[in-house]
């Protein structure tokens, strides 16, 4: 076959692939992600290795006064973290004993979802999609004693999965192989989740809210009225979040956290990010606009655990 | 053309601009995040260096395909596989044109056709992804909005052509068997 005919036969087969879309392309993909995995996890520790020493080299223009504040602040806070180290340590004693206790005579209790750790093996080519390639082959974390679930890791993973780090909500799952999955990060534009703005009550911040439960009244926020708002939140694709339509009244600061609400993907409330703005709604007087911050930076990225409902989750589906 | 080097150079580019090549990205600039597409200075070095232009159309789709096949976009974005490759294909072909008139060792000249070869391929993959759209997800901002984008990347990747260019050319011999360009009289006879 001369080279014109295969140059030929390549861009036939490239018009069939566009033609036939998402269907096939997020099929291709799979297949190859497993192929840049071995380098992609090594290329990907040096990339995460690199940001967080710069980042560090970032923060080193602190002012003398800083620093001293910072250090007199460590040095109390390891004090503290001594005393609650000694604490932990009595408690935790106890606790072996009652755990003990309640192994033996007590009901069965369980998260209702089980964690698979993975690593980020791979960021995409273009800079148009804020998505993470994850290696989900490798179970790792299970200790002796522990209860494991069995997971048949040969089969691909459900799309809309939850993805959290230890701490906070990254992303979700957007579509699986049997060896690899694409995580969208929380500010990806097309990442929207259900979730709930819990307002800090600050002493020597104190703010009032319009409470509308009962005779409506302005009243200072307190621990007692401090409800969370349910909210929307979607991706801004410049690093953050944004929530739309919260009412003005609810006095939303910055500094106040989002958080998710429990749904059938994730039956826990996770942190999401911190507001950063609260801006007006230029299209409606009595609305504000609120920008997130994520808690975690997504360039720095590494370790997470997919989140998989035990009961009531998405039937298993691959792409 | 040397298939078996370029394969393995076309794996390593892939996995450099996934991992470590994602250190050189601007995450959170106005227009969303811009970094470079290195695959296109390998595409812009080949176009610049290879005699048969039907080997460099090969080259630069193996190169689109394996950025298509590794973009991270999904539905949201169209999604399809293939769009890259041809618009890599198309570009390529382009700048093979245009080389014959310029002087093409010079950096101006590398960050020019490069720049030309970024709109081109990138602009045509937005363009058809967005075609590949749901009318629901499809809109003018949108286009515009990723437009911008493709074109702060070619832009900085223009500008990176020349050190890419440079490296390359180091390893150019294990990459290609016979270069492009006019002979030259040997030191011997001169």
């Amino acid at each position: 076959m001369t080279k014109k005919r295969v140059l030929t036969a390549a861009v036939a087969l490239s018009l069939v692939t566009t033609v036939l879309g998402d269907a096939v392309g997020g099929r291709l993909r799979n297949l190859v992600q497993p192929v840049l995995s071995p380098l992609g996890d090594a290329g990907m520790y040096l990339t995460v290795a690199i940001r967080k020493n710069l980042a560090g080299r970032a923060g080193g223009d602190t002012s003398p006064e800083a620093v001293a504040r910072l250090r007199g602040e460590r040095d109390q806070l390891l004090g503290i973290a001594a005393y609650w180290m000694h604490e932990s340590d009595k408690r935790k004693g106890q606790l072996d004993e009652l755990l003990k206790f309640q192994r033996s005579y007590g009901p069965a209790s369980a998260l209702p979802c089980e964690l698979i750790p993975a690593r980020v093996v791979g960021e995409p080519s273009l800079p148009y999609a804020r998505t993470r390639s994850l290696n989900v082959g490798v179970a790792d974390g299970a200790g002796a004693g522990q209860v494991v679930l069995a997971h048949d890791r040969s089969k691909a993973l459900p799309s809309d999965l939850a993805v959290v780090t230890a701490s906070a909500l990254v992303g979700r799952i957007s579509g699986a192989g049997a060896f690899s999955a694409q995580l969208r990060l929380v500010t990806d534009p097309e990442f929207k989740t259900p979730a709930l703005i819990r307002r800090i009550v600050d002493p020597n911040n104190p703010r009032e809210i319009y409470v509308t439960e009962g005779a409506a009244s302005l009243q200072l926020l307190n621990e007692s009225n401090n409800l969370p708002i349910e909210v929307q939140a979607v991706g801004n694709g410049r690093g953050g979040l944004a929530v739309a339509d919260v009412w003005r009244y609810h006095s939303v600061l910055p500094g106040d956290l989002l958080v998710t609400r429990e749904d059938r993907f994730l039956p826990l409330e996770v942190r999401i990010g911190r507001v950063s703005e609260v801006r007006n709604d230029p299209d409606h007087a009595n609305w504000v606009i609120v920008t997130v911050q994520p808690e975690l930076d997504p360039a720095k990225l590494r370790n997470v655990f997919i989140v998989v409902p035990l009961a009531g989750g998405p039937a298993p589906r691959g792409r | 053309m040397r298939w078996v080097p370029f394969v393995i150079l076309v794996y390593l580019v892939i996995v450099v601009q996934t991992t470590l090549g994602r250190l050189l990205t601007f995450p959170n600039t106005a227009i969303g995040p811009v970094g470079p597409d290195l695959a296109a200075i390998v595409a812009v070095f080949l176009a610049l260096r290879l005699r048969d232009g039907v080997e460099l159309g090969l080259a630069a789709w193996v190169l689109g395909l394996a950025v298509d096949l590794t973009s991270g976009v999904g539905s949201e974005f169209g999604g399809a596989v293939g769009p890259m490759a041809l618009a890599y294909a198309l570009a390529a072909v382009v700048i093979f044109r245009m080389r014959e008139a310029m002087f093409r060792e010079r950096p101006v000249v590398q960050v020019l056709l490069a720049l030309i070869f970024c709109l081109l391929a990138h602009g045509t993959w937005v363009s058809i992804q967005t075609v590949a759209l749901g009318s629901g997800q499809r809109s003018w901002a949108r286009y515009w909005g990723t437009l911008k984008q493709a074109g702060a990347l070619a832009v900085y990747t223009a500008a990176l052509t020349p050190i890419g260019c440079w490296a390359l050319g180091k390893f150019a011999r294990f990459l290609i068997a016979v270069q492009a360009g006019r002979a030259r009289p040997s030191r011997a006879r001169r």
